[in-house]
């Protein structure tokens, strides 16, 4: 498979989770995915001979994320409050609001954590592989799935033990 | 799979299941690449440039000469040499050239210069402003660094060039005022007879006779050549 083949038929899935792994942000993800595609470029041929070069692609956009993410500090973990203010101010209970309401919940997760739960419930991939890709156990994925899910549902639903200001206050209303 | 969890995936999903990546993506990577490569090979020619102005420098204090020794390199030597054209050994290149070349090149130590003279009618720079490449061939002694310095007579401009473009149009912006031939060894030089050979190219804003001062790790001072190119200042 050519380069160009593996792009045209590839790229879309992978700009997706280079989406997801910025938090939506269109130019981040663009120079994340560019990134990644030039890292397997430069050694094509092994990374054809892996067999799934879709998958290899993926390792090094998951890990690349982390790195840049550790590098620039770009993201801080915060609270959601009145940042969000605007968000659920017309229709609180509606899927559409909610859906807005994880994902940007989803990007205020430290990155490791968001990068395990992109794989594990974007991609599908079981946590062995999750555990491959990242180099670490099986048990640190399982338990950065843990925290990240239980971090989401602080920071959205009602009904979670730590109150995160006027946002969930304003889910409730 | 708890309903969050569910409602997660769906929520993931529905966030980016329009969102496209940019067209030309595949291009996009290969000119990324190929800027990457750029960038290597510059930061490496800077290597190798700092390397070779700090070798001398460094040998003569292990040999236990003072800074002002009469052999050591003069300040203004290879230590000002860090915006000047490198040509490497990887740079040579092997042309015939005639038993006789000698005569016709301009000489100082260990380097010759040969311009294969210029036409009457060759147009140094261009009303646009843009200048014209002149060719030369330069041969350095094996195993050698040579430092070479136009002494570029008032109002003139000289650089030299990395290499040849396919529109021959260049600016002074393209080139370097000084550069430094670093030869191969015997056993790599392709000339043979104990020399290197380059094929370069140089921009001049006009015809003249150039001087040029060429020093060496193992001399020092400067010696002098005068390169020919067109008709110099004195009608000759």
């Amino acid at each position: 498979m050519s380069f160009e083949e593996f792009v045209q038929a590839s790229s879309a899935r992978l700009f997706r989770t280079a989406l997801l792994l910025n938090g939506n942000d269109q130019a981040a993800a663009e120079d994340l995915l560019q990134l990644s595609l030039e890292r397997a470029y430069r050694h094509w041929t092994r990374v054809c001979r892996s067999g799934e070069p879709e998958r290899y692609v993926r390792g090094i956009l998951a890990n690349a994320a982390n790195d840049r993410w550790r590098r620039a500090a770009r993201h801080r973990e915060r609270a959601l409050d009145d940042d969000y203010a605007g968000l659920v101010s017309a229709d609180h209970a509606t899927g559409v609001a909610e859906r807005d309401f994880l994902m940007r919940a989803l990007a205020e997760l430290p990155p490791r954590q968001r990068t395990v739960l992109v794989l594990r419930y974007f991609n599908d991939l079981p946590e062995a592989e999750i555990a491959a890709i990242l180099g670490c156990s099986m048990g640190t994925v399982k338990s950065q799935v843990s925290r990240g899910l239980a971090r989401l549902r602080e920071l959205t639903e009602p009904g979670g033990e730590v109150a995160s200001g006027s946002a969930r206050r304003r889910l409730r209303q | 799979m708890t309903d969050f969890e569910d409602r997660l995936r769906a929520a993931m999903n529905a966030s980016v299941a329009s969102r496209q990546p940019p067209p030309g993506l595949a291009e996009v990577v290969r000119r990324r690449r190929r800027r990457h490569n750029t960038w290597v090979a510059v930061i490496s020619a800077a290597v190798v440039l700092a390397a070779a102005a700090a070798i001398p420098p460094a040998r003569s204090a292990m040999l236990g000469r003072g800074a002002g020794s009469a052999n050591s390199l003069p300040a203004a030597g290879p230590g000002s040499f860090g915006h000047g054209q490198n040509y490497s050994c990887s740079a040579q290149t092997l042309g015939a050239l005639g038993p006789d070349w000698r005569q016709g090149a301009a000489h100082a130590g260990p380097v010759w210069m040969i311009s294969n003279g210029v036409a009457a009618g060759f147009r140094f720079a261009r009303p646009d402003g843009t200048l014209s490449a002149v060719p030369l061939i330069v041969l350095v002694r094996d195993n050698t660094t040579a430092w070479v310095t136009p002494q570029v007579p008032g109002g003139q401009s000289f650089r030299f060039l990395p290499g040849f473009n396919t529109t021959n149009k260049y600016t002074l912006r393209d080139g370097a005022i000084n550069a430094t031939f670093t030869s191969c060894s015997p056993n790599t030089a392709l000339f043979g007879s104990g020399l290197t050979e380059y094929y370069i190219g140089v921009i001049v804003t006009g015809p003249g006779c150039i001087p040029i001062d060429v020093r060496t790790s193992a001399t020092g001072t400067p010696v002098r050549a005068n390169l020919r190119l067109g008709r110099c200042a004195s009608g000759k």
